[in-house]
Order: structure tokens, then C-alpha cells, then sequence
């Protein structure tokens, strides 16, 4: 299991510094920094701030993750709710580390990919500058992948979507906005367990 | 249940241990046979992958319901993820979160077998007194209940459009009509195996390893020796260093029809004809929803009782499906309305009033169905390659035309097929309009598998079967499977009285030592 340690983030933050003063291109794909990942301003000091012990997810595909969650699930998810969106990713982390590990690789993949491609969407100049206002690009990067005539990438819309709009609405905070009143209260005794 | 008697193999202190008989799996097949070999005098010793969890744990939340108590977080899938099976991982099985929807092996599906695959042992009349008493030890019957309005909706629109429907019987005790079965019963009115058949044998004596993984079957001189097992740990990964040999001279597999082919691939035992794993059948499901004019509240109530079988036996060789509700819980429903976004928080906001529909296809009862295969990837563990070919999507688009036909006919004022392309339509006309243009191709029509069968088939051919009519493994001395791996197609209905019925008269005759 990876872990990501206190050095790495310092790291990772001065190399996105560093990044952002260089022509990016050959040079970011090179380090496996994705371009995209440059673009992002001030939402990535919070991220790399989180303390939380994540069991599967590295700090580059929790940045990701917290660029495309709002795509998935604004305005059901309020574009400023940070709290929600840690705990939807928290969530997205719990789901993965209870995978095989061959599905665990392909999410790994799965990731890598979208980085890719987000990156080549920035470099064609679909939009310039990512940050947290810019949800209609992403969503129309969404429907390219759920439009596509590759299988491939609609595995990518699906295999994200279930994990991001599931790790949401398994969450009490949902439940209000959809009338459902959540499970019913037992309240049983300890003697009704011992009893049975 | 009393927790005696049970050992989370992380924390097991002997790693060898004897027993006159080693049960590998907790499900339908495992704890069925469990009790009449544990109440028979056997040395028992069941295995099972998942964890124990009992009532107490059981908190309606699907959050720790999925990753608990399911394989894969609820979130299987085949090899190219055009399928999603939902399948149980814990002590129970699957019949700790199945629905309790319970039906006798339909005659259509014995006589099949009888033709097709030399089945003659197993009839309608000779399986009649199992189901019989199994339908007594898990108090199987129909549902007394009125309908909850998710199913109500089914019998109101087959009503109008004059299809056959009736009541489904189901294994409870005391139930509380709560609807919360898929996340495992809090008040342990399901008769499950979590609360029937495994207290009972681990009060005569067998003992439970949870959280262990066969990794496989040991033999020499074709005969099986025992098994080795490896621990697992919270997160359902294999702990490398930990592992416990068994020795017995009988073992019955009821690992699955996805489990059961894996152990046998892993333990390489002899399979002259390469049929291991081959012939998988997932009664692969299609989704239709339905907004109401009225409140459903699908959370809530009995999940299923209500059926259709009016397309299930088609006169001609296309694929029948059974028509039930499936119950609507916030997650799983928001995973399958495929949409983002606005689109689909304008559905998720109309969650009390959706009607949720499924129809379930009996696969491999055709030369042009023959179902999937179980592989071992990289990591030795189980995947399932599945093709849909266009044989199974011409029924697949027939049955969401009768779903949306069905939930117009109840009053319907939006019907969305489950499709990646799929509008809600507001008419039934403009519905069939829409379904007959979609294409339906893996990953655009989404499906779903809550039955696995097949893979180690039974059958009077040698040469066509893993197992003899009485579930003895062909090749091996002392190995038997006890499971729905062994049906040679799928059922043509929810399986558990299948597994049930069929088990307790094949465990019931090796344990009397009178084999078939």
C-alpha cells in the first residue's frame, strides 16, 4: 500500500512550483506530473494539507479526484462544501481498499488515464485555466467519455461514477435534498441480541 | 448467534487442523450442508472468506453494508465491467443479503436438463420432498403482507395489460417489514443461513473459520488430502504469512459459482475435459425506472413480492425473463441512474416517488446462450468473462419494453430505461419509440447480476460435466460441490430454494453413505 509521507508533499508542491515557472509540455509529461495539475490554484494547498491516513488514493489522484467530484455531482454537492467533498473522497478510498487488487491496479490505470486526458483536453485549449468555477468544461469532458464510441473511456464514465455519486449519497448530508428519511431507528436492547 | 465455536483465522493459534469433513463456503450450498453433516456425527469445519457479522452489526447503512458484507464493495464486475454482480461475502453467503425472494426450480428448467444434460435423478417429484422440508426449516412461504407500492406497481400494471402475476413466498420469521434485507436483517427475521443452519451445526459441534480464503484443495493418488487456507484481513486482502493447513478426506466446495470454479483452477486438479469454470449463468438483468405519481418509498417494505412470469417460457428460442421489483435505497440507486450533475439531481430529487423494475434473463437454455467463463487473473483470484451477444440484447430490448410498457399501464408519468443514452419519456408510445432506437451494446445498456450458477456442471455425460448427479466431482476421490455452480443453466428464477432443495437431498444421501 502506498503511503504518502510529509516529505513527498513538500515535494510535490515545490515541484508544481517549479512546474509552473517551466514550459510545460514534453517536460511535465516527462516527471509524470499531469498538465492539469498545474492549472490548479488555490484548492490544492487544502488538499495536500489533509491529514487523513488514505489507504489507496496518492496525493496526485486525490487532487484529481477533487477536480472531477463536483463535475459528478454539482449542484447536488455544493460547489463550496469542502467538508462534503473530503468526506465523499474518504469515502472513494474506503470503497478501492476493499477491492482485488487486480481492479485496484485498473483504477490506478483508470486514473492515469484521466489525467492524460484531461491534460490533452487543456493543451487543445478546450479551457485554459482549471480551478473550481470551471464545472461546465468539466462536465463536457464528462459527456465526451459517456458519448464515446470507445469502450474504454465509457468504462472510465461509469467505473468514476459509480464510485463518486455512490461515496455521496451513502452520506446522511444527501439524504435531506432527495426526501429520504434514512434508515429506521431500532434502538433494541442488548438483551434482543442476546436472545437471539 | 452464538459466536462459539468461531475463529477469525488472522488470530488462529494452530495452523493445522483435522476434520472428518472441511465445508468450503457459508452460503446456501455451505450451511445447508453444514447442519446435516454436523447433526450426522461429522467433524465439520466450514470456511468462510468474509467476515462474521450478525444482527447487531447490521445497521441499514449501505455505506458499511457494500464493503462489508459484499464481494468487491457490491461493485463485481465481469472482466470487460459491462456486468455488475452484486454477490454476498460473509458468514451467510449471499442469503445473509439476498432479498428473500424463494421459488422452487421451475419444472420448464429440470425437464431442460433431463434432455439436454442427462439429469435424470433430479425431478420435479424427486426434489418435491426437499424443497418440502427446506421450505419448513427456513419458513418459506408467501408473503401475507400486502405489497409495498415498489411491487404493488408491478401487479397493478401486468393487471391491466392482463399478464400473469401472483405473490412471492419468502424465508422469514417475525419480519418486521422494514425492507432493509439487502444490508443484512437487524432483527434476524430472514431465515438466512446466518441464523438457522450454522448455529445449528456449530451447536452440534462444527467449527467456523471466518475471514480465511481456500487457496486450495490438497490431493495425492487421486484423492484429496485437505486444503490450505490464508487469512484475511478487515479489507478482504490476503494476509501473505498467514496460512492453516486442514486435513480431511472429504471436501464439499460451496464456494459460489464464481468461488468454487477459482479454488478448483488454483488446487490445479485434474480436469481432462477442461470444463472448469466454463458455462457460467447470471440471469443477466436489465433496469427500468419509473416515476410515479404518488410516493413509492422503495426503501421501505418487503423488497419483493410481486412477480411476473408472463414472458419468462416465450414459445419460441428467445430468452424469457422474469419481471420483480428491486428495492431503492439512496446509493445504489443513485450508481444506477447514469447520468451527472443537473441531469441527475433532478432524478435523485424525485427518489420517494421512483418505481424500480428489473428483468431478469434465463440464460444458457439455448446453443446461442452459453454463458460466461470463470479465469484466474494475475493474482490467482476470480474474474468473469461474460460476452453479450446480440441473441441476449434482442431480449434484453424486449424486456425494457414491457417494463416501460408495465409502468405506464400502473400510471407511470416518466419511464427511464437503464441506458447510458436513455431519457425519462412521458408516454409509453414515446418510450417504445425511444427503446426501439437504442443500440443496445455492452456499456451503453447497463446490466446487472444479482444469481450466479453454473461453472461446475453437473450432468450423466462424463465427458460434458464436472460432477455426477450426486455432486461428486469426476476426477477426484472425496470432492464434492454443493452449490449453485452446479446447475448446467441458470434456474429461470431467484435462485436460493434451488440451492436449498438440491443440496439438502445431495448432502443428505453422502452423509447417509447411500450415494445415488
Amino acid at each position: 500500500m502506498k503511503k504518502e509521507s510529509g516529505d513527498k508533499s513538500i515535494q510535490s508542491t515545490a515541484r508544481r512550483k517549479i512546474l509552473k515557472g517551466a514550459l510545460w509540455g514534453s517536460f511535465a509529461i516527462a516527471s509524470g506530473v499531469s498538465l492539469w495539475q498545474l492549472s490548479l490554484t488555490e484548492s490544492v494547498e487544502v488538499v495536500e494539507a489533509d491529514q487523513y491516513p488514505y489507504r489507496f488514493l496518492t496525493l496526485d489522484e486525490r487532487l484529481l479526484l477533487w477536480a472531477i467530484i463536483p463535475a459528478y455531482l454539482y449542484p447536488a454537492l455544493d460547489k463550496d462544501d469542502e467538508a462534503s467533498r473530503f468526506l465523499v473522497l474518504r469515502n472513494i478510498d474506503g470503497a478501492i481498499s476493499g477491492l482485488p487488487q487486480s481492479t485496484q491496479d485498473e483504477l490506478r490505470q483508470l486514473f492515469s488515464l484521466l489525467s492524460f486526458q484531461l491534460s490533452k483536453a487543456l493543451v487543445a485549449g478546450i479551457w485554459t485555466r482549471w480551478n473550481q468555477a470551471d464545472i461546465d468544461s468539466l462536465q463536457s469532458f464528462l459527456s465526451s467519455w459517456r458519448e464515446s464510441y470507445v469502450a474504454l473511456l465509457r468504462v472510465g464514465y461509469l467505473g468514476l461514477h459509480q464510485i463518486i455519486v455512490g461515496s455521496f449519497y451513502g452520506e446522511p448530508i444527501s439524504w435531506q435534498n432527495i426526501g429520504y428519511p434514512g434508515p429506521p431507528q431500532m434502538n433494541l436492547p442488548e438483551s434482543f441480541y442476546e436472545d437471539l | 448467534m452464538k459466536t462459539s465455536n468461531t475463529y477469525d483465522a488472522a488470530t488462529l493459534q494452530k495452523k493445522t487442523l483435522t476434520a472428518d469433513v472441511v465445508i468450503v463456503g457459508t452460503g446456501a450450498g455451505g450451511g445447508v450442508s453444514a447442519e446435516i453433516f454436523a447433526e450426522a456425527g461429522y467433524k465439520v469445519l466450514l470456511i468462510e472468506e468474509g467476515p462474521l457479522k450478525t444482527a447487531r452489526d447490521f445497521n441499514m447503512r449501505e455505506k458499511e453494508a457494500y464493503p462489508q458484507l459484499y464481494q468487491e464493495s457490491a461493485g463485481r464486475k465481469t472482466l470487460d465491467k459491462a456486468i455488475n454482480i452484486l454477490q454476498g461475502r460473509a458468514v451467510g453467503g449471499s442469503t445473509t443479503v439476498n432479498w428473500t425472494t424463494s421459488f422452487r426450480t421451475p419444472e420448464q428448467t429440470l425437464k431442460h436438463w433431463r434432455t439436454h444434460f442427462e439429469i435424470a435423478a433430479h425431478s420435479k417429484e424427486s426434489l418435491a420432498p426437499w424443497f418440502a422440508k427446506m421450505e419448513q426449516r427456513l419458513n418459506i412461504e408467501p408473503w401475507q403482507i400486502p405489497a409495498n407500492p415498489n411491487n404493488r406497481t408491478i401487479a397493478n400494471g401486468a393487471e391491466k395489460l392482463g399478464w400473469s402475476h401472483a405473490t412471492i413466498a419468502r424465508n422469514v420469521k417475525g419480519c418486521a417489514n422494514l425492507g432493509y434485507c439487502g444490508l443484512g436483517c437487524p432483527i434476524n427475521a430472514k431465515q438466512s443461513m446466518l441464523v438457522t443452519t450454522i448455529p445449528t451445526a456449530l451447536k452440534a459441534g462444527a467449527r467456523l473459520i471466518y475471514k480465511a480464503r481456500v487457496e486450495r484443495i490438497t490431493y495425492s493418488n487421486e484423492a484429496v488430502t485437505g486444503c490450505e487456507l490464508i487469512a484475511m484481513d478487515e479489507f478482504g486482502q490476503p494476509l501473505a504469512k498467514t496460512t492453516i493447513s486442514v486435513q480431511a478426506p472429504l471436501i464439499i466446495l460451496s464456494a459460489g459459482a464464481i468461488g468454487s470454479p477459482a479454488v478448483l483452477l488454483r488446487s490445479k486438479v485434474p480436469d481432462p475435459n477442461n470444463l472448469i469454470g466454463k458455462r457460467t449463468f447470471l440471469h443477466p438483468t436489465v433496469i427500468s425506472a419509473a416515476v410515479m405519481p404518488e410516493a413509492i418509498n422503495g426503501y421501505a417494505g418487503a423488497p419483493q413480492s410481486i412477480y411476473s412470469d408472463h414472458f419468462l417460457w416465450p414459445d419460441n428460442d428467445e430468452i424469457g425473463f422474469k419481471i420483480e421489483a428491486a428495492p431503492l435505497h439512496p446509493l445504489l440507486t443513485s450508481t444506477v441512474l447514469t447520468s451527472f450533475g443537473q441531469e441527475h439531481f433532478a432524478l435523485m430529487k424525485q427518489f420517494p416517488n421512483i418505481q424500480g423494475s428489473i428483468a431478469l434473463l434465463r440464460d444458457g437454455f439455448s446453443k446461442q446462450s452459453v454463458g460466461g467463463e470463470v479465469v484466474l487473473d494475475d493474482y490467482g483470484y476470480p474474474k468473469v468473462k461474460y460476452e453479450l451477444n446480440d441473441y441476449f440484447w434482442k431480449s434484453a430490448q424486449k424486456a425494457l419494453l414491457a417494463m416501460a410498457e408495465m409502468q405506464f399501464a400502473a400510471g407511470a408519468k416518466q419511464v427511464l430505461p437503464i441506458h447510458l443514452y436513455a431519457q425519462p419519456y412521458r408516454s409509453w408510445k414515446k418510450a417504445k419509440t425511444a427503446i426501439e432506437q437504442l443500440s443496445m451494446k455492452p456499456l451503453e445498456a447497463l446490466v446487472f447480476s444479482a444469481h450466479v450458477m453454473g461453472g461446475c456442471a453437473m450432468g450423466g455425460d462424463e465427458k460434458r460435466s464436472v460432477v455426477d448427479e450426486s455432486g461428486r466431482y469426476r476426477h477426484l476421490e472425496g470432492l464434492y460441490i454443493f452449490d449453485g455452480s452446479i446447475f448446467p443453466t441458470s434456474i429461470g428464477a431467484n435462485p436460493q430454494l434451488s440451492i436449498y432443495g438440491l443440496v439438502a437431498k445431495l448432502a443428505s444421501q453422502l452423509a447417509a453413505g447411500s450415494r445415488i
